[in-house]
């Protein structure tokens, strides 16, 4: 059983599909490297031999398949909501630093270069390479088997080529963006890896904690009024998603238990 | 064209006290900073990110969805983001009422009004704004920061002004919606 041979540290297999994969991917085992400050969401689905660079964030309900060869993800990366990563290839598929791939992408490729954005169901197929600092617009694909040179963007109803000068703004705005992410994502979702990010989740969690004690002594020094009338719409919307977080807890606790179950089935087996 | 009813086992979905159905097999991230407005459906497979906030104090909503829509299997809501001044955030989305929004459609709009219809597998780029009474085909990508105006019907990659819809859709789109709404039931 592969669950058996994988080191602690990292995940075991969890989601629906499972059982399916637990006899094709028998023979190779799953390995996962996480980088420093790597964050990597409890909600997605990684497959075989794949390490994550320094920095990459990945947000939930994505997929990594490394389902022949091993996938490397470079540094700094964002991969969005229900992004495939395939490698079909037994050769290693390498993703450079400073990527983003935009909800829905699909990636199969040999090689994927730096600084590119793949936009919203936007694929790159078959043994395509990409370049440095390309974007591949939105539901646009490329060619099976082609080599995209660097700064081209595809774009358009007919898949459209032209080249980009090199954009100085969009550095700044995924520097900042991963910023963010590396704050936020933590405090929503549960997060992959070791002990460290756990302590850093505490930490933050402490220091939000100091935070919000701050912001309610503020407070009292603010118009009395002018709260109060604020107050009351916001009680308003509260309550509405009160109503709606009652049940999410409920949907996450039967989620648990269905996991806890799967879980329990695999170790028995 | 009467739409049929469409039976959900009824474990499968989530009914709150509004009336609102959701899918508990969708992934619904930061439920705090997300409003329903009520009588809403959530699909299998919907993400909807409300973790995603604003960046500041306060308390925030993050996604905010009106009355009789629909989001249908593996559509994905999540904020647009922006940098203004130099400070990156994320910035709130709303949807109004009676929207429909397709299967497998991408939405990072700013805002959409009330009585649209947003096909198949679209994609909504980040601070598009869509107005009040409107129809996306299937497959159509509005670009980033693209303005919708009301009655429009928009298809295309880049999508584009195609025809116009007539007044009689505000309507149309609402006994729609409120028809879907009262045909989905739970199966037994």
């Amino acid at each position: 059983m592969a669950a058996a041979t994988r080191p602690a540290k990292v995940n075991s297999i969890e989601g629906v599909s499972s059982s399916y994969y637990a006899g094709k991917m028998g023979r190779n085992k799953d390995s996962l490297t996480l980088g420093k400050h790597a964050i990597v969401c409890q909600d997605t689905e990684l497959r075989g031999e794949i390490s994550v660079g320094a920095g990459t964030v990945l947000n939930p309900q994505c997929k990594i398949l490394a389902e022949s060869g091993p996938i490397r993800i470079g540094v700094n990366n964002i991969i969005e909501e229900k992004v495939i990563i395939v490698n079909k290839s037994t050769k290693p598929l390498m993703i450079g630093d400073d990527n983003v791939f935009e909800v829905g992408c699909y990636i199969e490729g040999s090689k994927i270069g730096n600084k590119n954005v793949i936009e919203a169901k936007a694929s790159v197929l078959g043994k395509t390479s990409v370049g440095d600092n390309c974007v591949i617009g939105a539901v646009c694909s490329t060619r099976t088997d082609e080599v995209i040179p660097d700064n081209t963007v595809i774009y358009g109803n007919m898949h459209n080529r032209r080249v980009q000068t090199v954009n100085t703004n969009q550095a700044n705005l995924h520097t900042r963006h991963l910023e963010y992410l590396r704050d936020t994502l933590p405090k929503f979702n549960h997060i992959r890896g070791g002990s460290e990010s756990k302590s850093t989740r505490n930490e933050k969690e402490s220091r939000d904690r100091s935070r919000r004690e701050h912001r309610s002594h503020d407070k009292d020094h603010r118009d009395k009024s002018h709260d109060r009338a604020r107050d009351k719409s916001r009680d308003e919307a509260r309550e509405v998603a009160r109503d709606k977080d009652s049940h999410d807890k409920e949907k996450r606790d039967t989620r648990d238990k269905e996991a806890a179950k799967k879980v329990g089935v695999a170790r028995e087996t | 064209m009467e739409p049929q009813i469409v039976y959900y086992p009824r474990p499968e979905y989530i009914e709150t006290d509004t009336g609102n159905k959701v899918s508990r097999k969708s992934v619904i991230c930061g439920s705090q900073n997300i409003i329903l407005g009520g009588k809403t459906i959530i699909q299998t497979d919907c993400v909807i990110r409300g973790d995603l906030r604003r960046t500041g104090v306060g308390h925030a909503v993050v996604v905010a969805i009106g009355r009789y829509c629909l989001l249908s299997r593996g559509s994905i809501i999540r904020p647009p983001y922006k940098t203004y001044k130099g400070m990156f955030s994320y910035y709130p989305m709303k949807i109004g009422d009676h929207v429909t929004i397709g299967e497998g459609s991408i939405v990072e709009a700013a805002t959409i009004g009330s009585f649209v219809h947003i096909g198949k597998n679209c994609v909504i780029g980040r601070f598009a704004i869509i107005k009040d009474c409107c129809r996306i085909e299937d497959n159509t990508v509005i670009p980033p920061n693209t303005v919708v105006p009301s009655f429009s019907i928009y298809e295309g990659s880049p999508g584009v002004c195609v025809d116009e819809l007539p007044e009689c859709v505000q309507d149309l789109y609402e006994s729609q919606t409120k028809d879907f709404y009262t045909k989905f039931q739970p199966s037994n």
